[in-house]
Order: structure tokens, then C-alpha cells, then sequence
């Protein structure tokens, strides 16, 4: 049936070269990228391409860019639905002093990238690994990205409501000494747009500030709805944040199933009587360190509501002086 | 694992020169006959559907392989491709794990199973492919069969449904997913479609079986099970370890009185960010049962008054107890969860 389809739509080119100039190469529904490919090809699966970007321009709107054997593919601005599936071969994004990924698409654009190896070297870092500024949905699958100075992931639709998924996402070594708005993965979506976040099986460990920052300072009108679950934020500052100044807007997280170990500053944050976190057998322990306050668990301030199921291992927690400092959640909530 | 491809490829190999044998002495006597069918059957994306699809000869496409390969046979994958929407008649794996196994099927539908009652069927690391511009019918679409196990398969763009299980009149068929993500199907406007569909004939029964899968940015339904219009219909369904987010409905369960009954276990799964309901369970003939499971931020500025756990005309959508259902709302943005029909205890 494609063979078929194929050879009519080569008739339907050959006729129409005879008659007017042939236009430039048409854009294929499914494209194909190889670490000794060139961008002067077609990018099919004879003659592939060698970058993102150069393959990108070659695939029709909703499609999906392939890879057939490893390499490093560089980064790519993506404006259109689109999905980049290399989950069988390394697929390298190496970037230094710029973003990787950059999601700048239509409100009704969905982008699925799944396989990628995001990187910015240590010595010259990139700036976000994935830079989420416009789309629906956006869904990251069996990624890792590691060494960026802003964030790994900043989530941050700026004009209609967007969601993420992350499943299977690895990050590590992100954010910036000195510069607390930097970290792992932000999600801050701009005034009166409403953020989506899901989180599930994702790893977070070794970065410079924040793991998971849900923030809305100085942002009002604006919505999070974060899901959290089976996934780990370890050996950074803070393993969550959810900061919702008073007169900002909505955060509503629920988390289940997850650790926040190792943190030298806090486990979980609330900060505001915008956010609500609620949380279920998840495991906060071992945060804190000589530099850590008071409280290193779980620590909700300036009104934040961080509720227990009564379901959580919340222990082991150590502060400057070296005691015990778990803190408390603000209260207990029942399951259902 | 290891182990046991070694011991099937050995057995393949001494097939394959049985049959070459067999093949050579039936050319003296007769015209040679057609390729005979190989157990395992390999596909490339520079293969060819007129190679015999061995390992030195793949085939190009699953529809040009399937035909060379015996009932209860398997095709694997030799390298990436795209190896185009297959019609299964017979038992059958494709299994391609380890590389890109992709079906684009723009218009049409990916693959459809129509077997023998007794036949099973598995697909293993596919990637089925269609444009929200140029949608798929169904991505899969079960019409008949013992049953269907999908694996490690990523399904996006089907209009109809990403996935649709529906084995005839009076059959048994059942259905495992396993890492299974379904996403961007179904269609605006057309309230049957939607990510997956299990709707059994009449007298059909369905067992289903749903694990570590994610389902999200459908239009309507994450998962429907639906008996409206049968009778004696049942579905017996558990799902695990599955997300299901970001549709108009993450689960929709009905049974409508005299249809027929759904037998469900919910356990360990997110239902949220649905737009207008989280779990919503319809008709007297529904059984369904909740543990560990989050519904939550469902809702939004179109949803009803309650966006979380709905059971409405008698439905039972019971609790074991220690599921978190919390902050879901409603058009007015009020908290909306709902609440189970009842509470079931634990053993």
C-alpha cells in the first residue's frame, strides 16, 4: 500500500517536473538522521540527514525525526508539532554557552522528544538543556541532561496553557553556583497561563539549587497543577520548591512515591498561601548539612500548605548544628 | 534471555535447511513453488518485499514479510525502518525491540488483527505513526483473535483511536498492555473516539490488563470501556502502574443497566489534568475498585460539578480506602472532587 502510494506520488513528480519546475525537496512525514549523514540530503532513509536542524526544515509539521545509528546531532529550535525519537542509538545534543532544545510552537503544537543525550560541557556550559516558551504539550521521554548553567528544563509558556510530561528523564550537574534562580527543572508560566507539569520516574541528583522549582513570584493570575511521582531529587540545595507569594496564583502539587535525600538545604519547600502540596508515601530524609537552618525536611513558610497523608517516611533530617530538624507539614489531609 | 534467542536461532537455522532441502528436491520433480514460509522473518529498511525476508534477504515492509512467515512465526527488525501498516490473519510476534520499528499510517488504520479465534498476537516495539493533520483510523484495531499482547509501542495521531479492542459477538478475547504510551488521538466533536476503546460484541467478554502505560493529550477518553447498545457483554479490566492525563476524560466506565457488567481493579495509577473529568464511572452493570491511585487537577473552565470520581446511574466506583483524591475543580474553580461510591476493605 506505501509501495504503492509511493510510486504514484514519483508519477505524480515526474509529470509534474515536465511541466513546471520542480519545487524544492517536499517534507516527509517521517525523516531520518545518521551520525555520517548530510544536511544536503533528503534526510530519507537512504540519504539522512546529520543534524536536527537540518533535518527539522525537511519534516512536515506532526512528523517524527528518526535516528538510524549513534551520533551527536546538535541542538535545534522547534516551532511546529513535531517528535524526535531516538530511543535505540545514542542521540547526542552537545551545546555550550546557548540552549539545546528551544520549544517556541503554535498553542496547539504537541512536541515529543524521547531518547536524547543533552549536554553542555562542564567547562563551558549551555544555557537550558530544554527551553519551553510556547506550545500545548510537551513530553520528554528516556532523556538525560546534564551541565546547564540556567536550568536542565525550563517550562515556561508564555502565552496559552501548556502541559509537560517527563517520563524517564535523568538531570544532573545543572544550575549555577551564586545565582539562586538557576537549577534543574523550572516551571514558571507568565501571567494568567496555566501550567500543566507531570513528573513521572524522573532522577534528579547533583544540581546547584533547586530540583523540582514550582514558582510564580511575582506572576499573577498564573496556575501550576504538578504531578509528582516515582521519581527522586537528591544532593542539591532544595529537592522541591512551591512558591506562591500571596496575590500571585494557584500551585496545587500532589506527590507520591517520591525521595528527597541528600539536599544540603531543605527536602520539600512551601512558600505562600498560593501553593498547596500534598503528599504520599514519599520518603524525606537526610537532608541538611553544616550550612542547613533550623528546619531541613519539610519546611512550609508565608502561609504555604504542605499536607500529609499520613503516609510518608519524614526522618533523618540534620541541621547546622547537627540535630534533628525534620520539620513538620502544616497538616494532615485524609485519604480517600 | 540471551539464552533463549540462542536456543530459537539454532532451531531456525536447522529448519531453514530442511526446508532449503526440501525446496531443492521438489524442484527436480515439479515447478518450484513459492518462497516457503521461515518461522522468523526479518525486516530492514533497505530490504526489499521481493527478498525471501532471511537475514541476508530482509523484506522491506511488514505486510511484504508477513506473508513469508508461518502461522505462529516472527518478524524482527534488522535495522531502522518504516515498514508500513500491516493486516494480521494468523498468530504472529513482531518484535522489534531494538531498533526503530516505525508505521505510519496517515488515513488508514496501523495495524489490524482479524485471526482465527484461537490466534495470539504480539507487537513488540513499534512506533505507530499519524499526523493530528492527517490522523490514522485506529492505531491498532482488534477485530478478532484469542488475544493481543502490545509491548514497548508508542501510538500518537489516530483519529478514531489509538487503540481499539473490540472482538465480535459472543467471543473471549483478552488484552495486555505493557509500556504502552497513547497520545494525541481520538477527535474534537466526535465523543466515541479517543486514546483507548475496549467495547466487546454481544455475549463478547473482554479481559484486559493495562500496566505501566501512559496515556495523555487525547481528545475525549483516556481509557472507555463501554458495553452501550450490547447485551451480556462483560469486561473484566485491571490497571496499574499507568498514568492517564491531559484528555477530556482519564478513565470513562459504562455499562449502562441490561448491558452487561465491568469488573475493574484500579491500583497505583494517576489519573489528572483532564479537562473535564478524572474517573467517571456510568450504569448499574460497573464494578470498579481504587487503591494507592491519585485523581487530582482534573478539571478546568468547561468541567462539571464534580471533576474528580464520578459515579452516576447506579455505577459502583468503590474505594479501598487510601487513594489521594484531592484538588481537582470545577467551571467555577472550586474544589470538585467527587467522592467514590463507597468503600471496599482490604484483605
Amino acid at each position: 500500500m506505501t509501495k504503492i502510494k509511493l510510486m504514484t506520488t514519483a508519477a505524480a513528480m515526474l509529470a509534474g517536473g515536465l511541466l513546471a519546475a520542480s519545487p524544492a525537496c517536499a517534507q516527509a512525514t517521517r525523516t531520518w538522521m545518521s551520525g555520517v549523514g548530510d544536511d544536503a540530503n533528503p534526510c530519507s532513509r537512504t540519504a539522512p540527514c546529520k543534524t536536527l536542524q537540518g533535518t527539522i526544515s525537511k519534516t512536515a509539521a506532526g512528523g517524527e525525526i528518526n535516528c538510524i545509528d549513534p551520533g551527536g546531532f546538535g541542538g535545534v529550535t522547534i516551532t511546529k508539532a513535531i517528535s524526535i525519537i531516538c530511543d535505540d542509538v545514542e542521540a547526542g545534543v552537545l551545546v555550550a554557552s546557548t540552549s539545546g532544545i528551544v520549544v517556541n510552537a503554535a498553542s496547539t503544537d504537541v512536541v515529543t522528544i524521547s531518547g536524547l543525550d543533552i549536554f553542555g560541557p562542564s567547562t563551558v556550559p549551555g544555557t537550558h538543556g530544554i527551553n519551553f516558551l510556547n506550545g500545548g504539550v510537551l513530553n520528554v521521554r528516556n532523556t538525560t541532561i546534564k551541565g546547564f548553567a540556567t536550568n536542565g528544563i525550563t517550562f515556561q509558556p508564555q502565552t496559552t496553557a501548556a502541559t509537560m510530561n517527563l517520563d524517564d528523564v535523568i538531570l544532573i550537574g545543572n544550575g549555577t553556583v551564586g545565582d539562586a534562580t538557576t537549577g534543574t527543572i523550572r516551571v514558571t508560566p507568565a501571567a494568567n497561563v496555566t501550567a500543566n507539569v507531570m513528573l513521572n520516574n524522573v532522577r534528579a541528583s547533583g544540581n546547584v539549587n533547586v530540583g523540582l522549582r514550582l514558582d510564580i513570584t511575582g506572576i499573577t493570575g498564573a496556575r501550576i497543577n504538578a504531578q509528582v511521582t516515582n521519581s527522586q531529587f537528591t544532593n542539591s540545595g532544595v529537592g522541591i520548591i512551591l512558591k506562591a507569594p500571596a496575590g500571585t496564583g494557584i500551585i496545587d502539587a500532589s506527590v507520591t512515591g517520591s525521595v528527597f535525600s541528600g539536599n544540603a538545604n531543605s527536602g520539600v519547600v512551601g512558600n505562600g498561601t498560593g501553593a498547596t502540596g500534598r503528599f504520599g508515601t514519599s520518603t524525606i530524609t537526610g537532608n541538611g548539612s553544616g550550612s542547613a537552618a533550623a528546619v531541613t525536611g519539610v519546611n512550609a513558610v508565608g502561609g504555604a500548605t504542605l499536607s500529609s497523608y499520613g503516609t510518608n517516611v519524614l526522618d533523618g533530617n540534620f541541621n547546622n548544628t547537627n540535630t534533628l530538624s525534620n520539620g513538620a507539614f502544616s497538616g494532615t489531609i485524609i485519604l480517600h | 534471555m540471551l539464552f533463549r534467542k540462542g536456543i530459537s536461532m539454532i532451531s531456525f537455522d536447522k529448519r531453514a535447511l530442511m526446508i532449503g532441502a526440501a525446496v531443492l528436491g521438489m524442484g527436480v520433480l515439479d515447478a518450484a513453488p513459492a518462497y516457503a514460509q521461515a518461522t522468523r522473518t526479518w525486516v530492514s529498511g533497505v530490504g526489499d518485499d521481493a527478498n525471501p525476508c532471511s537475514r541476508t534477504a530482509p523484506c522491506k515492509t511488514f505486510a511484504g514479510a508477513i506473508s513469508k512467515t508461518a502461522a505462529g512465526g516472527e518478524i524482527n527488525c534488522l535495522d531502522p525502518g518504516g515498514f508500513g501498516a500491516v493486516t494480521i490473519t494468523k498468530s504472529m510476534s513482531i518484535i522489534c525491540d531494538y531498533t526503530e520499528g516505525g508505521v505510519l499510517n496517515t488515513g488508514f488504520n496501523g495495524v489490524i488483527i482479524n485471526a482465527a479465534d484461537t490466534d495470539v498476537v504480539t507487537l513488540s516495539g513499534l512506533d505507530i505513526l499519524a499526523l493530528q493533520s492527517n490522523p490514522g483510523t485506529n492505531g491498532i484495531t482488534f477485530l478478532n483473535g484469542a488475544g493481543l499482547h502490545v509491548r514497548n509501542t508508542t501510538i500518537k495521531g489516530q483519529g478514531t483511536q489509538g487503540i481499539s479492542f473490540t472482538p465480535g459477538v459472543g467471543k473471549t478475547s483478552f488484552l495486555n498492555l505493557d509500556n504502552v504510551v497513547v497520545q494525541d488521538s481520538g477527535t474534537s466533536g466526535n465523543a466515541t473516539t479517543g486514546a483507548i476503546k475496549i467495547a466487546p460484541g454481544n455475549s463478547g467478554t473482554a479481559t484486559v490488563t493495562i500496566t505501566n502505560s501512559r496515556v495523555t493529550a487525547n481528545a475525549n477518553a483516556g481509557l472507555r470501556l463501554d458495553l452501550t447498545g450490547t447485551t451480556g457483554t462483560k469486561i473484566n479490566a485491571q490497571v496499574s502502574n499507568s498514568t492517564f492525563s491531559n484528555s477530556a476524560v482519564g478513565m470513562l466506565i459504562k455499562a449502562p443497566a441490561g448491558t452487561g457488567t465491568i469488573n475493574m481493579s484500579v491500583t497505583n495509577t494517576i489519573v489528572a489534568n483532564n479537562g473535564n473529568n478524572g474517573v467517571f464511572g456510568n450504569g448499574s452493570g460497573v464494578s470498579a475498585r481504587f487503591a494507592t491511585t491519585t485523581i487530582t487537577n482534573n478539571g478546568s473552565s468547561a468541567a462539571g460539578v464534580s471533576a474528580g470520581v464520578t459515579a452516576a446511574n447506579s455505577a459502583a466506583v468503590q474505594s479501598y480506602g487510601n487513594n489521594f483524591l484531592n484538588g481537582n475543580f470545577n467551571n467555577a474553580a472550586a474544589a470538585a472532587d467527587g467522592a467514590f461510591s463507597g468503600p471496599v476493605a482490604q484483605q
